[in-house]
């Protein structure tokens, strides 16, 4: 053997050391993953391990190889427990180990420590060594005593459960992390490979121990991932994390329609343990939605939204189904994900709804304003004209029009007035709803004063007031004050578009199951309303299509408010029949106030 | 003498305006809704109809329309009187096929001066 081939063991091992000593360094530079410190802590203890022992292999007395076995031995206590932590750490199945579990970790190889140290009083880690000649330097051999088999002990558990780890993360995880799986796979293999050829005395080197090299080549493979392949990026670590702690349910569904994989989110959505439905059938699983889950059986590809019936209620639900495939582009199983997305529909449904309701009471301002920008300027417009009409007369000298140009401002006047008034009731029962003053009085009189109110403006066009009546009308229980002015706002409006006709006044009562009803018809002789002005009449106000405006001749405002203020007297109003031969109007209003308590809210007129 | 054919359903106005428009010297028929305009501007070929816009029955937009769709009658003159004096009503008015607008309240001075203009752009309407 050459001289160069006996200081191979030596330059491997302060190769390795070296290399243990790049891993942690590297593994520092990561130090906020997990792991990623006793990684460190494992190469370093192998880095001292590796010198120790190439030191070891140059001394030339059996003293001085002693010492630096002790030395390594430093190193080598602390590479099992380390590693154990290590891939704890990395494999996220750590949460035994606490402050408390890795000082109980120190205690073996601390006690080992000293009794390496001691032992040449006690011989119970060492029974006998000494130096032999091999491969042209100097070996220590040891016998082995109880102590070791102890120490061995203790190594080789920690070894098997971090290999565990890393097995069960390596089967667990998608093929996408391949090469980082093989960095892991020879990182894990190499310990032992290389502890098992030293004990096999398969080593190349004969007696000497190959595990430190070993623990390099893992620390290689580890060090090569960190740089190649970011063994410590965050994104695996994210994505089994935003998987678990995201609010959406995802399940994973194998090939034969078996669950394999559950999060958290899935789990409670369905009120079940995770071990309760690993494995098991997805019909089972999901029993509670046979139709779905029918419908899905043979579908790879779905996004769509669904309700659902639920203990709470329907509920709605964002679901997507994806492929799972694998190299080969064969099916393996699917990714099921599904969200909850009801409040969100509510949210959607409600701007809808307020955006349209915007939207309508923003026409309805706008119609309403026109309109009464018209019903204000038709009197507006006699009054002024009679205006002119009286200063043509005065400046030609003349006087004797006057007293009727007089009457008439007068009367465009009122009639201004009253729809001004109307208009500010409107308002008013719009705001704050109308205060009701309800008496018992004898519709004789109150029809009595209504004729008395409606005369001048019914005698103004020559038309003739018709008023007729049961004998036994006696009593209406309401506000007086309300049914006179709807009276009479439907009066005003009949004499206003007769001329020389007939307005009538028709007062009926109605038996009626609970109480008795009465009915007042108006009715007239004059303009008519067509079928198609019928179902506008009341709306006048709200009817945004400029096409369809009609005029009422300042009734608008009259009808919409009697028509409040019927409803609010527990009563209705009906117009029509349709009729180019006058109109007709009909007041039902019940004959005590408040015996069914039902003061309807009425189809209220926007302002 | 100018024939005038005023359709107003308002009566205080359409007394108003035939005062004012007699006043002025213009013979002066009236009627209370389109469907009854349309009818006497067939019957009487008015020089100039003053036309309120809102009315029951046929309105003065449908009326109007349909005076420019007969070709008997689509010459006529027509100025909108109306109290529709929103944005766009006037627009709203001569897309209709009035030949001119008042707004409401009228202004007689107005009034006189779009029916001059009237007659001086088409004297032939005034002929008779």
């Amino acid at each position: 053997m050459t001289q160069w081939q006996s200081y191979l063991p030596v330059i491997a091992l302060a190769l390795a050391g070296t290399f243990s000593l790049i891993a942690a360094v590297a593994a520092l530079r990561w130090r906020a993953v997990p792991g990623a410190r006793p990684l460190a802590i494992c190469s370093l203890a192998t880095a001292l391990w590796s010198f120790g022992y190439a030191f070891e292999l140059s001394a030339s007395t059996l003293p001085t190889a002693l010492g630096w076995a002790t030395l390594q031995y430093v190193g080598i206590v602390i590479v099992p427990g380390s590693w154990l932590v290590f891939t704890a750490r990395y494999t996220h199945r750590d949460t035994w180990l606490s402050r408390q579990i890795v000082l109980l970790l120190c205690i073996l190889p601390t006690i080992t420590v000293l009794a390496v140290a001691t032992n040449t009083f006690h011989r119970l880690f060492w029974v006998s060594y000494t130096l032999i000649p091999q491969g042209g330097r100097m070996l220590l051999d040891v016998e082995h005593g109880p102590l070791f088999w102890v120490h061995a002990s203790y190594s080789y558990i920690c070894l098997l459960t971090g290999s565990v780890y890393l097995l069960r993360m390596i089967s667990a995880s998608p093929a996408l992390y391949r090469g980082r799986l093989g960095a892991l796979l020879v990182a894990l293999a190499a310990p032992w490979v290389g502890n098992a050829l030293y004990l096999l005395n398969l080593s190349p080197f004969g007696a000497l121990d190959l595990t430190p090299l070993a623990f390099s080549v893992s620390f290689i493979a580890i060090t090569w991932s960190i740089i190649r392949l970011r063994l410590f990026n965050l994104i695996p670590l994210a994505r089994g994390a935003v998987i678990e702690q995201m609010s959406d349910s995802v399940a994973v569904i194998d090939a034969f329609d078996h669950v394999i994989d559950m999060n958290t989110a899935a789990l409670r959505s369905l009120g079940r343990a995770r071990h309760d439905v690993i494995g098991k059938p997805a019909r089972q699983v999901f029993a509670r939605w046979p139709e779905p889950l029918d419908r899905y059986r043979q579908m790879l590809h779905v996004d769509e939204e669904l309700q659902l019936q639920e203990d709470d209620g329907a509920h709605w639900y964002n679901v997507r189904i994806s492929p799972l495939m694998d190299d080969q582009g064969h099916m393996r199983g699917r990714l099921v994900v599904s969200r909850d997305i009801t409040l969100e529909k509510q949210a959607l449904a409600a701007l809808v709804a307020a955006k349209e309701a915007a939207e309508a009471a923003s026409k309805a301002k706008s119609a309403f304003l026109a309109n009464m920008s018209h019903e204000l300027r038709t009197p507006l417009s006699t009054v002024l004209g009679y205006a002119q009409l009286m200063r043509m007369e005065l400046d030609g000298g003349a006087h004797d029009k006057l007293p009727t140009y007089l009457a008439s401002v007068e009367l465009a006047g009122d009639h201004l007035l009253r729809l001004i008034n109307n208009l500010l009731q409107i308002a008013r029962i719009e705001a704050t709803g109308v205060d009701l003053e309800i008496e018992t009085i004898a519709v004789t009189e109150l029809i009595a004063e209504v004729v008395t109110m409606v005369r001048p403006l019914v005698d103004r066009k020559a038309n003739t007031l018709r008023v007729t009546h049961d004998d036994v009308l006696s009593e209406i229980t309401t506000d007086r004050v309300k049914l006179r002015q709807i009276l009479f706002n439907l009066l005003d409006n009949a004499s206003k578009f007769t001329e020389q006709g007939e307005i009538s006044l028709q007062v009926q009562r109605e038996p009626g199951m609970e109480q008795d009803w009465l009915t007042f018809v108006v009715s007239d002789t004059g303009v008519g309303i067509s079928d198609e002005e019928l179902p506008l009449l009341f709306n006048v106000f709200t009817e945004p299509d400029v096409l369809k405006r009609r005029r009422f001749g300042g009734t608008g405002i009259g009808l919409a408010l009697s028509r409040q203020l019927c409803h609010q007297l527990g009563g209705e109003i009906i117009a029509g029949p349709p009729s180019t031969k006058g109109s007709t109007f009909t007041v039902r209003l019940p004959s005590t106030f408040g015996v069914h308590a039902q003061v309807a809210d009425g189809e209220r007129v926007t302002i | 003498m100018i024939r005038v054919l005023l359709i107003e359903d308002d009566p205080p106005n359409r007394e108003m305006l035939t005062l004012y428009l007699t006043s002025q010297g213009y013979a002066v028929t009236t009627a209370t809704n389109g469907g009854e305009g349309l009818q006497l501007a067939a019957q009487l070929a008015p020089d100039l109809i003053l036309l309120d816009m809102g009315l029951p029955v046929m309105d003065g937009w449908a009326m109007v329309s349909a005076l420019r769709a007969d070709p008997q009658l689509a010459h006529l003159l027509v100025i909108a009187l109306t109290a529709y004096a929103m944005e766009g009503d006037r627009e709203h008015c001569l897309a209709a096929g009035c030949n001119d607008y008042c707004s409401k309240p009228i202004d007689f001075s107005d009034l006189r001066a779009k029916i001059h203009a009237l007659i001086q752009a088409k004297p032939e309407a005034f002929s008779r």
